[in-house]
């Protein structure tokens, strides 16, 4: 039997899956000096809260999105960019995507640095960060920019999540740019036949 | 214009056959000299468009994985800064942008090596990518028919 569900996630904090905006407002405030915890319920690697982050994290955001704006970033390569996203995030865990999440949701950086980053959080092998990158990958969809949109739905593509279903079914009715939706309905669709795979 | 890089004033391109029967074969290997088996965005443009803008077609031997397709390669060379933005304006107006997904992709990737068609020293999938993709045809065979 098909079934598509809008069910949350249990292990996500269920404000994420209804009010996602209040998600970013209460766990990501316009500011790098975090001092808000993640929820409970969210896996972390990281015994410490946010508070106690390691100082040179910021710093090293900063760097690497600076420096990833004079690179040229091309399909199924990897970058300086991409390899040093992925070695913060191994390394600082949750903190890492809560600050790349601050910087993404707020727009600090360039959409076309912001696209590749979310491609490779949708590629990259780390279960511990499953759930924040498929939060921010699913946030990304409504993006103002029309690349970052792009970066997000691959990313999610690359995640074949089915729990991704109805973001992307969302994303793709509110989608202006045709080829985009285009994209986006052809991604639906790889993700629905997961479902179906799974409940056959 | 991001995506029109010349070397050497020149673009590569590949010739696909009327009835697109070259097409999964030349993505496939095109695929395969990537690091990542992911998504594999192209355009595919009438002839006449690319004539019709003074830019000319040379036929050059291909250099990627699958020496079966390597003569379908092209050049368009000699191209100017004006050339190239006629270039971008007939893709913008004319061209079908298509995209292949990665699970497509790593499918492609598993025919071809099935069929024995890659050299081996010119792939450039990581070996992640090549054992989940060796993974995947062992789980292919290993279903019941």
């Amino acid at each position: 039997m098909t079934t598509t569900t809008t069910e949350t996630n249990p292990r996500f904090d269920s404000s994420a899956r209804t009010d996602r905006d209040a998600f970013a407002h209460r766990y990501i405030p316009e500011s790098s000096s975090w001092t808000k915890p993640f929820p409970p319920d969210e896996p972390s690697e990281n015994a410490t809260g946010l508070h106690d982050r390691p100082p040179e994290l910021v710093e090293s955001f900063r760097c690497l999105l600076i420096s990833g704006r004079d690179e040229i970033f091309e399909d199924g390569m990897e970058s300086e960019f991409s390899k040093n996203l992925i070695d913060l995030i191994k390394k600082y865990g949750n903190d890492a995507l809560a600050e790349l999440a601050y910087f993404i949701v707020y727009e600090k950086v360039s959409a076309e640095v912001t696209g590749e980053a979310l491609r490779w959080l949708g590629l990259m092998d780390h279960p511990l960060s499953y759930h924040w990158r498929l939060w921010l990958l699913e946030r990304s969809l409504s993006s103002r920019s029309a690349r970052i949109r792009d970066g997000a739905v691959l990313g999610l593509a690359f995640l074949d999540d089915p729990d991704a279903i109805p973001y992307v079914r969302q994303a793709a009715d509110r989608e202006p740019v045709k080829e985009l939706r285009s994209d986006m309905e052809q991604v639906l669709v790889q993700l629905e036949s997961g479902l179906r795979g799974h409940s056959s | 214009m991001q995506d029109l890089r010349t070397d050497s004033n020149t673009i590569s391109v590949w010739h696909i056959v009327d009835d697109h029967g070259n097409k999964d074969r030349i993505i496939a290997a095109l695929a395969a000299t990537r690091q990542q088996a992911t998504n594999f965005d192209y355009f595919l443009l009438e002839e006449h468009y690319i004539r019709e803008i003074n830019i000319r077609i040379v036929e050059t031997q291909g250099n990627s994985p699958d020496n079966g397709i390597n003569s379908w390669h092209r050049d368009l060379v000699e191209l100017s800064a004006e050339k190239l933005m006629a270039l971008a304006k007939v893709i913008q107006q004319h061209a079908q942008i298509e995209r292949i997904l990665d699970k497509d992709i790593s499918h492609f990737l598993a025919q071809a090596m099935l069929a024995g068609r890659f050299d081996a020293k010119k792939i450039n999938l990581t070996s992640a990518v090549l054992a989940k993709i060796i993974k995947g045809i062992g789980d292919q065979q290993l279903e019941p028919t």
